[in-house]
């Protein structure tokens, strides 16, 4: 069976190694992580990806023109917050996001920043 | 015309990992309704008994306002900035995790289990320079009367966080009664029932039953038991 494929980007190294290998440990998920705005541009260039979590430390400027860019290169693409993959919505997180992609709806909050 | 929602505490999730009893009035971990999500900007509430001895190890978090209020019990914090601190019933924990903290959360006691409400919010500013606080409350002053506990102003009562959000904290002598005006007329109420039976806006609502209501600018509270006591939660509506 084909894993799903995480794109996971957030300037914290730390953290961003603790969500990759939480992301990890399950069997069915495949991460691949950058600290790097530019970095996951061509990382999503350059494979396909189910899934995009957008962690801490993405100034304003660079996730709209993230978002823009996903969302061009894949109209399906869901982009959703992390928040640090503390203990419970991690991985609540991405199965909502998987479900509703599958189901097309949207009941995850893609994005609870947005004005 | 006001909006509800209701929350009875039998429907809430439930997870028993031995070590940790928790309830999620939202989804959370393993706990997936797609009804309740989050209500406004609060997107976790749970209730969380922790063994002796046992707890949340080293775990992160960033862009999130995490508070911590116990019930019973001694919780011991530690943080990556360097922070390590004990609360107890009467104390309330604020964290902004912002940029990203590590942190965990146990319970000091050997012969005890620690109780304390776990509460996340959407932060109103994303990458904030993390930051740690905690104040002590005299429970006496939320004795027939709503006493605050969190704001967004740090000169404000209690702790204050990234969020146009206020808590309050009262415990009623049956049959007393309190009108809340809403801080601003955009955000919305979630009234958590931490003990007995109150009546929120008519509505009937028992130990640990959970009611949100917004489109409004006012709610009344009555105690309909002795000691009755309410966590009362002002959040932003729109996020």
């Amino acid at each position: 069976m084909e894993k799903i494929q995480i794109l996971v980007l957030c300037s914290h190294e730390e953290i961003l190694q603790t969500i990759v290998r939480l992301i990890n440990n399950n069997e069915k998920w495949n991460a691949t992580g950058t600290a790097d705005a530019e970095r996951a541009i061509g990382l999503f260039h350059q494979h396909t990806f189910d899934l995009v979590l957008l962690g801490s430390g993405i100034n304003g400027k660079d996730e709209k023109k993230l978002r823009r860019i996903f969302t061009y290169q894949n109209p399906e693409i869901r982009i959703i917050e992390h928040f640090g993959g503390g203990s419970g919505l991690l991985s609540n997180e991405i199965e909502a996001a998987l479900s509703d992609n599958a189901q097309g709806n949207v009941n995850v909050i893609d994005d609870p920043f947005k004005k | 015309m006001a909006n509800t929602v209701l929350h009875k505490a039998a429907t809430r999730g439930h997870a028993n990992h031995g070590w940790l009893d928790s309830y999620h009035s939202f989804s959370f971990a393993n706990y997936y309704n797609p009804e309740r999500i989050h209500f406004g900007a609060l997107r976790v509430l749970n209730d969380d008994t922790v063994s002796e001895g046992k707890g949340f190890g080293k775990h992160p978090h960033d862009n999130m306002e995490i508070i911590s209020i116990p019930l019973q019990g001694d919780l011991q914090h530690e943080d990556s900035m360097g922070n390590v601190a004990v609360i107890k019933n009467g104390d309330i924990q604020a964290m902004s995790a912002g940029t990203g903290i590590f942190h965990s959360e146990f319970n000091k006691n050997k012969n005890e289990p620690v109780k304390f409400l776990q509460i996340w919010i959407f932060p109103n500013k994303k990458n904030v320079a993390p930051r740690y606080s905690q104040v002590t409350l005299n429970v006496e002053d939320r004795h027939n009367k709503l006493q605050q506990v969190l704001s967004p102003d740090a000169g404000d009562g209690g702790v204050w966080i990234h969020q146009d959000a206020w808590f309050y904290l009262g415990r009623f002598d049956k049959d007393f009664s309190v009108d809340y005006d809403l801080n601003k007329k955009t955000n919305g109420v979630y009234v958590f029932v931490l003990h007995g039976d109150v009546t929120v806006d008519g509505q009937s609502l028992n130990n640990r039953d959970g009611f949100g209501i917004w489109d409004t600018d006012k709610i009344s509270i009555k105690a309909d038991s002795q000691d009755a006591e309410v966590l009362l939660m002002e959040v932003p509506m729109n996020i």
